[in-house]
């Protein structure tokens, strides 16, 4: 019967629609508004467990502290302190050295450098390259691996005990004589490069770094996040530079655990290590906390996303808080327990079916309380009120002692686990040492979450948990959430998801005074003498430049062959060459710029068919742009009365120092920023911002050439690209057939 | 949980498996595994490791994906997730919830020859786990709106496989390479056979194959023996004996590969070319030998393969690939040794398994003090520098029947 009456409905719903109903209905006419009588509720579902004797819950036994084995502990002359625990269970090793260096101590204007350079530790050393690394810790059946994170960088290594030398071998030479080779670097850089666009489709991560950035702002180390531009302005000798401050022993540890001698092992760990020379300590960077008070919301903008991210941030605790433990507990009942806690079941209990955590960070200084959850996009606003109504309950009332004795159990059980296998040891030894806590934190760690009082937890969610300051990230589809936004009357501010996550870095200008302005001038002056002379450059009326090299294309290097000609002072033609290896023929790319129009010819499909285009618009300005930026010409263009020169902080490029000079340009918001070697005088680096992403033109190897000395070396980074040139020929004033400026028919 | 891709198994015959045949006397010394057996066929075995205050008890089901109805795939890795979903005395993922509330966590596997559960908890509630796995053991509840929402979970897992270019690579590959034998399927299963399998269906498989005498119990941890033997005792010991379970891949065994097989499949991502060979069983005695092949091969960063896959040509400044190396799936039954390369140009595909083909080669060809063997070796059985003994053997299985080659090809 159901079956057919099924039939007859899909049928009717099939078929053509029922023509509209003669008289229109009104308030009243029929049912619709009349109160319906409430439909028969349907009979409860049976529970099939009703009445059975149920398999109960274990009786519990109160906390008490861990047994671990001792840890032996020295300094060496140094200043490298060592920890060894021996543990002979299985015939293995795992070393653990962490250097206090991570994301905290970087530097705004490099982000991305301590991963950077960890994930180059593993690279090449001066004894060995990227692959006898391998090759070396493969033959022992080994693991190395090297990682940073917000606090240090860790490097590790685990082998059979009997091959312990290997890892002591391996690890001093990682950290004390890495070579960070060039090829690898631009392959490393590269990969973080690709992982911070990647983030850009990671909607978790990217609403996570928004909250971040939005609870601490664009100047504390906490707001910022790595990005295109930072990543791609990092140089081997900013990595050496990094390398070289932090990468001391006084600020390092060794944690060694496993089958091991500790008295045998001293003298090994003083003779590969105690070689490791001695450097002051550089004193970690510091940066004001932002206050807070009230709330703020950012929207970003995700279009198609079919769920939205909700962040909820607002400040932390240090590890060191007289309140850690109680924090621990009250977390684990709101957010910190999965599916048990209390944010979880709230959203359970209204019917929502998404999931949602709390956590806090753990490091030496203050970080974040951060609320997580995913949601339907017509649900956020609802899901976001219910999560912060759960955060001021807790904030009021606190936690419930039956939730106090569940997070005691659930916390110091999941406690033993971290000292299951040699390496976890190690890393435990190693988190709690950062932070200066010993043998005593971690053997009493269950007992003192077992102290918690109800009381206490209270009082530490009241105190610490602000119903006032918080930030909100909702990260989304804003067609679906604006509308939701407004309505709820919720001031926020919105950025689209392709944007910085933190506000890009500009260098701090050199407070404008009109002394800096003449040394600025006057080092344009000087690098201009250095060039040629401002007279022969001037009289320059053409040239021709042609070169071969490398560049990326779809992420592949291939040849490349560019000419490029120049008849002043506004006519410009670029020819390029990619030879891609296998392909059946080179594919051909030409641009040319005259005084106000432009054209470029490039292939069209795959048969070999090129066409032509006329420029316009945004082409025709970036082609303008591309003509004014012209690298020979470019001191001729700062030393114009009038050109707008600020003075930036020196820098080093390859090693070198540099004077650095900003330039404005006519164009907008882009300025390109000029590398004087402070030796040469000439130009090393030219570089100019476009949005999110920094474009580097690097110039060295420098002859005369009529004159003038022209870079035969040029390298250009970028937008995920890098083209390498050598010049072949330089051709001065040569004669040029006018009509190369003229758009070919195809 | 996960299906797990690649999984080593000497199952069938559990104790000869613990007793470790051929003690290499090298290794250093490992704590002792202490086993026992139930009247009722159940295996266990017992590790202590007072390392840690915790304690991880498994139960292994001779059951995987090879065990399955033909037009049913997917059958063994429903209960990878029905196995949570109550049992007559335990609701619905109380289960796992109650080993999270200890602080601990649980986690399931399915692959082609068994399916496997694990509790990882503080030591002092082994007697609750072991309670648990138990009560599941013959307890577990059929119900329809149950069954239904985790064929949906499986079912989203098994798209989610069919999302990656390599699981799909091997899908494909693994359909070529074994013409009769179950393992021509992943683990995964198969989404619209399992709408069509009802829970009667599944009923039937769980009545056969999750039985005390077609399991093991692993205890790993903070124990003693004699409290595991109690606890162990009062829970399993009640269970009567099932009947023995059938092994419908013995009458499907697969025929020797007579020739080469060689197919090009377009799918969608990067390109991979994956060049395989027939392996014996995981329990015969050349496996060893064919795992110290895998390892030099393609294994770790500086192994032959990957070396070669690799490494940079001067001239073009391009690798052959992307990245490269060698797996070995070995299981009850033959398995397979499985070269891969992924690459992101198509003209590449001929050069890579030129060059996989030519270290294969190479490594067979090579005779004892051959510039490549004095490099030391990383066996888990024997010592550095040492050769490995059965050569012959060795060359022979790799050389044994042809290969069995895929390339999956991919342009955007």
């Amino acid at each position: 019967m159901m079956r057919t009456l099924l039939v007859i409905a899909v049928v009717a719903a099939c078929g053509p629609k029922s023509a509209p109903a003669p008289l229109p209905m009104l308030p009243g006419d029929g049912d619709t508004h009349v109160a319906k009588p409430p439909p028969p509720k349907p009979p409860p579902p049976v529970d099939p467990w009703t009445g059975r004797e149920l398999i109960g819950f274990p009786q519990i036994k109160p906390p008490g502290p861990v047994e671990l084995p001792k840890i032996e502990e020295y300094k060496l002359g140094n200043g490298l302190q060592v920890y060894v625990v021996k543990n002979s269970r299985l015939p293995l090793v795992a070393m653990q050295l962490a250097v206090r260096a991570g994301r905290m101590h970087e530097p705004r204007a490099r982000l991305g450098v301590a991963e950077l350079a960890a994930d180059m530790l593993v690279k090449g050393t001066r004894k060995r390259d990227a692959t006898a690394l391998a090759k070396a810790i493969d033959t022992v059946g080994g693991t190395i691996a090297a990682d940073s994170t917000f606090e240090a960088t860790m490097l590790s290594c685990s082998v059979m005990s009997r091959n312990a030398g290997t890892c002591f071998e391996l690890l001093s030479d990682m950290v004390t004589q890495p070579t960070f080779p060039d090829a690898e670097l631009a392959k490393l850089r590269d990969a973080l490069i690709a992982k911070a666009q990647q983030r850009l489709d990671d909607p978790g991560t990217l609403a996570s770094a928004h909250a971040l950035n939005l609870l601490w702002g664009n100047d504390h180390v906490r707001g910022w996040v790595n990005s295109e531009q930072s990543l791609s302005s990092i140089r081997r000798d900013d990595i050496v530079a990094w390398h070289r401050s932090w990468f001391v022993p006084g600020n390092a540890m060794l944690v060694i655990t496993g089958d091991v001698d500790p008295r045998a092992l001293r003298g090994d760990v003083e003779r590969v290590f105690g070689a490791w020379r001695k450097a002051p300590v550089p004193p970690t960077p510091t940066y004001p906390e932002p206050g807070l008070s009230g709330t703020r919301i950012r929207l970003v903008d995700r279009p198609g996303l079919t769920q939205t991210q909700v962040r909820i941030a607002q400040f932390g605790i240090k590890h060191d808080d007289a309140r850690f433990f109680d924090t621990l507990v009250w977390n684990h009942a709101l957010g910190g327990s999965g599916g048990n806690s209390r944010l979880a079941r709230a959203l359970r209990a209204d019917g929502k079916p998404y999931v949602a955590v709390s956590s806090f960070d753990r490091n030496i200084d203050r970080g974040a309380f951060v609320v997580s959850a995913v949601t339907r996009n017509n649900d956020a606003i609802a899901t976001t009120r219910l999560l912060l109504g759960e955060i001021a309950r807790m904030a009021k009332d606190g936690p419930t002692a039956e939730e106090i004795a569940a997070a005691i159990i659930g916390i110091t059980g999941g406690y033993g686990l971290r000292f299951q296998s040699t390496a976890d040891f190690g890393a435990s030894i190693v988190t709690a040492e950062l932070h200066g806590y010993g043998q005593e934190y971690l053997t009493n760690f269950p007992v003192a979450v077992g102290h918690v009082s109800l009381a206490d937890a209270k009082r530490a969610a009241a105190e610490i948990l602000s119903t006032k300051a918080y930030v909100v990230v909702l990260l989304g589809d804003a067609k679906d959430l604006e509308p939701a936004l407004t309505k709820e009357g919720w001031r926020y501010e919105k950025m689209a998801f392709t944007d910085p996550v933190s506000a890009p870095y500009v260098p701090p200008e050199v407070p404008v005074d009109a002394k800096a302005v003449a040394s600025a001038a006057k080092l344009i002056e000087d690098a201009l003498a250095a060039k040629g002379g401002k007279a022969r450059l001037s009289a320059l009326k053409a040239f021709k430049l042609v070169g071969s090299g490398m560049t990326t294309i779809a992420g592949q290097s291939v040849p490349i062959e560019i000419a490029r000609i120049a008849v002043l002072p506004d006519k410009m033609r670029l020819d390029a060459t990619v030879k891609p290896p296998r392909a059946p023929r080179d594919i051909e790319f030409s641009v040319a710029v005259t005084e106000k129009a432009g054209w470029q010819r490039g292939p069209n499909g795959p048969n070999g068919d090129y066409t032509v285009v006329e420029m316009a618009g945004d082409a025709l300005t970036t082609a303008a742009f591309e003509r004014w930026r012209e690298p020979e010409l470019i001191l001729l263009k700062a030393s114009q009365p009038g050109a707008k020169l600020t003075p930036l902080a020196d820098d080093t490029v390859d090693g070198k120092p540099c004077a650095v000079i900003k330039l404005r340009s006519p164009f907008g918001s882009i300025d390109v920023t000029l590398y004087i070697d402070k030796k040469t005088k000439l130009l090393s680096r030219m570089t100019f911002g476009d949005g999110g992403s920094i474009e580097n033109d690097d110039f060295s190897d420098y002859r005369d050439v009529g004159g003038l000395k022209i870079a035969y070396k040029r390298s250009t980074n970028g937008g995920g690209r890098s083209t390498t040139l050598d010049l072949k020929a330089v051709d001065l004033d040569p004669k040029v057939d006018p009509t190369l400026f003229d758009k070919p028919a195809k | 949980m996960r299906v797990a891709r690649l999984f080593i198994l000497a199952f069938a015959g559990v104790a000869p498996a613990l007793a470790a045949p051929d003690t290499p006397k090298s290794v250093g010394k490992l704590p002792p595994v202490e086993t026992f057996a139930l009247p009722n066929g159940l295996q266990i075995a017992v590790l202590r490791s007072d390392v840690a205050p915790t304690v991880s008890v498994q139960v292994w089901y001779h059951a995987g994906s090879k065990d399955e109805p033909r037009e049913h795939r997917g059958t063994a890795h429903m209960f990878e997730h029905l196995m949570f979903r109550g049992t007559d005395h335990v609701r619905p993922d109380v289960h796992r919830a109650s080993i999270e509330a200890l602080g601990g966590f649980v986690n399931a596997a399915t692959d082609e020859d068994a399916t496997h559960f694990s509790d990882t908890l503080p030591a002092e509630y082994v007697d609750f786990a072991l309670q648990l796995e138990a009560e599941r053991m013959r307890n577990l509840k059929f119900l329809k709106p149950v069954i239904d929402g985790e064929r949906g979970g499986v079912e989203a897992e098994i798209r989610q496989q069919e999302a990656a270019p390599f699981a799909l690579g091997l899908m494909r590959y693994l359909a070529v390479a074994y013409t009769k034998h179950p393992y021509a399927w992943t683990a995964a299963g198969n989404a619209k056979e399992l709408d069509a399998t009802s829970p009667d269906d599944l009923k039937k498989f769980y009545d056969i194959y999750y039985q005390p005498n077609n399991a093991l119990v692993v205890v790993v941890g903070k124990v003693t023996l004699a409290e595991v033997k109690a606890s162990v005792e009062k829970y399993f010991g009640p269970i009567a004996k099932g009947a023995d379970p059938p092994r419908p891949a013995a009458a499907s065994a697969e025929p020797e590969q007579t020739a080469r097989r060689h197919e090009v499949a377009e799918l969608s991502g990067v390109g991979l070319t994956m060049v395989g060979w027939h392996v014996p069983a995981a329990r015969d005695k050349d496996i060893v030998a064919l795992e110290l092949a895998q390892h030099m091969l393609g294994t770790g960063e500086g192994s032959r393969l990957k070396t070669r896959l690799k490494a940079s040509d001067p001239k073009t400044k391009r690798a052959l690939a992307l990245d490269g190396g060698m797996d070995a799936f070995l299981h009850e039954d033959p398995g397979m040794m499985i070269a891969v390369a992924a690459f992101a140009d198509p003209a590449q595909a001929d050069p890579i398994e030129a060059a996989i083909f030519e270290e294969v080669a190479v490594l067979a060809r090579e005779r004892t003090g051959s510039r490549r063997r004095r490099r030391p070796i990383m066996d888990p059985h024997g010592e550095p520098g040492r050769v490995p003994a059965r050569r012959r053997r060795d060359r022979k299985s790799l050389g044994r029947g042809c290969p069995a080659r895929r390339q999956a090809l991919l342009l955007p």
